[in-house]
């Protein structure tokens, strides 16, 4: 689905909207209260729609959390309070426990669609380019632009290596599976040591340091 | 092992966040150091970041038929060094929680916490220990990846357990108490996964070593000042925990008018007796006191914990030579240790 560049927060300069996720997760974070979170949540949704993000990539933003977030509100169900709400066997759910965890869960949704909402409308270059103007240190901005650059082909890498190994029956068992997976891992590791060298020797062949 | 966003607020947001800060800015430096001595290898940072960034994506069989992801950051300590380790984990974070909602943004100075310093860091002083005792690659880079685990485990179930303890309202249970909660939720989900870093980190490490020795004597830039930092913090961290621990006690018998359930003054009812006595009850038998107590005989725990330091500051002393090198003997004396 082609997504056009003046659409919503599209358009929108990408410092302001680094500096406006940082404000909004530090609001977030420093005035826990629902009704906050609720606000935050909301406005990154419709941040989102009005920037016409495909659904499934929103969705995606509040789904990936999920798995991590309810044994976070379970642990404060049970962990936190003095009002028995419901009994499960040995485990007793508190009133005051759930309702904090429920505020937990309202801070992890508002959080992640504020990144969600950062990074679906900006192009990571800009984001990169932000960074470098809030005076982040060069070495971490180039860091973070080669990784997002070649995080993807080195996954590459390791998917074919580990189907072709897998094709062979190196994956096996447990046993062979962990084997495998180093010998794997090893391989990736040398192919981008290698890969920088090249990387190094092209940059300096074109003039650059 | 992340730490959720939105878990953490108020004073243990800007603790860890201040200290995930400087753990970061201790990596950058080295980073910057780095890039010093040797420009040439500047991308290797980056390829390397991104090769963090994979490994914590890699599937490790774990129960039967179920995969989880390693930390990927004791591996990376070993093989860059513990302040860079640290640093790449930290940048890793910042993409994971942009591209995978991930950990997040306000927990990132936990997660810089637990899988940079404990992970990275962690991984590479046991690495080092290892090694440094004559284990071969395989088993020292094993051990690395296995306690650098553990490490990441114990720091993030202090952070949660602290943040619970004492800054939610309305606490079930003491800091020891949500610890041991949280660690044994932790030991049959995290052990197996602990148990496949540990031999994934030190079979790929035993690999790289046997096809291209030169890569692991390239990239082998330790410093004295780095394991120094990093053992003060932990010390540092350990006396913290201590003293605050002591504290939470100190209070919970003063507001019972210093009588604990148990009626013993200033004696610690914690998670131990709770489940102890749901244990003997749903046995059918009567929960007594401990045979041996050594709450009740004044400071001899704390004579333990003293003498179980002096013994491992020995042992460490003892070992120094093995640990840095023997100093370099010269007409005019010893001079720089050789490593």
């Amino acid at each position: 689905m082609a997504i056009s560049r003046r659409s919503g927060l599209h358009g929108m300069d990408a410092r302001l909207k680094l500096a406006l996720v940082i404000v909004a997760v530090l609001f977030n974070v420093v005035l826990p209260d629902y009704r906050l979170s609720l606000g935050l949540l909301l406005t990154a949704w419709i941040g989102m729609a009005a920037s016409r993000t495909p659904f499934r990539f929103m969705a995606w933003f509040v789904l990936a959390p999920v798995w991590a977030t309810l044994p976070v509100v379970f642990g404060l169900a049970v962990g936190l309070g003095q009002t028995p709400l419901i009994k499960i066997g040995h485990l007793t759910v508190y009133h005051e426990g759930l309702a904090q965890g429920g505020q937990a869960a309202l801070r992890v949704l508002a959080d992640t669609s504020w990144a969600g909402l950062l990074f679906l409308t900006t192009p990571f270059t800009e984001i990169l380019a932000a960074l470098r103007w809030f005076r982040v240190p060069d070495v971490v901005v180039d860091t973070l632009g080669f990784m997002y650059r070649y995080v993807f082909l080195l996954w590459e890498e390791f998917h074919a290596m580990r189907v072709s190994a897998s094709a062979r029956g190196g994956l096996l068992g447990w046993r062979r599976e962990w084997h495998t997976t180093g010998v794997i891992t090893a391989q990736v590791f040398l192919r981008a040591y290698d890969r920088a060298q090249r990387i190094q020797q092209a940059v300096q062949a074109r003039g650059g340091v | 092992m992340h730490i959720s966003e939105g878990i953490l607020t108020g004073p243990s947001f800007w603790a860890t966040t201040v200290a995930g800060a400087a753990v970061m800015a201790w990596g950058v430096r080295d980073m910057k150091c780095f890039i010093k001595e040797q420009p040439e290898r500047k991308p290797l940072l980056g390829m390397a970041g991104a090769f963090i960034f994979l490994v914590s994506l890699i599937p490790i069989p774990a129960y039967m038929g179920t995969c989880s992801h390693p930390c990927g950051t004791p591996l990376a300590g070993i093989l860059l060094g513990p302040g860079i380790g640290a640093a790449l984990a930290g940048l890793s974070l910042v993409l994971q929680a942009l591209l995978f909602a991930h950990g997040g943004f306000a927990t990132l100075g936990a997660n810089i916490l637990s899988l940079g310093l404990g992970g990275a860091a962690g991984g590479w002083l046991f690495f080092k220990l290892g090694r440094r005792l004559g284990l071969p690659l395989l088993a020292a880079a094993g051990l690395g990846g296995l306690l650098g685990d553990i490490l990441t485990y114990i720091i993030s179930g202090s952070i949660l357990g602290g943040h619970l303890a004492f800054f939610s309202p309305q606490p079930q249970y003491s800091f020891a108490g949500y610890l041991a909660v949280i660690m044994a939720a932790y030991v049959p989900v995290q052990l197996p996964i602990a148990l496949g870093e540990m031999a994934v980190t030190g079979i790929a490490v035993r690999s790289i070593g046997r096809q291209r020795p030169e890569v692991l004597e390239a990239l082998r830039v330790v410093s004295k000042v780095t394991l120094a930092i990093v053992l003060v913090f932990g010390m540092a961290v350990s006396v913290l925990s201590l003293s605050s621990e002591a504290r939470a006690s100190s209070s919970v018998s003063v507001a019972e008018g210093g009588k604990s359930k148990a009626g013993k003054p200033g004696a610690y009812a914690g998670m131990d007796e709770k489940v102890n006595e749901a244990m003997a009850e749903s046995a059918g038998a009567a929960a007594h006191d401990p045979f041996i107590n050594l709450e009740d005989k004044g400071d001899v725990w704390n004579a333990m914990l003293l003498a179980g330091g002096g013994l491992a500051g020995f042992i460490i002393g003892r070992s120094w030579h093995l640990l840095f090198g023997r100093a370099k003997e010269t007409p005019n004396g010893p001079t720089h240790p050789v490593s």
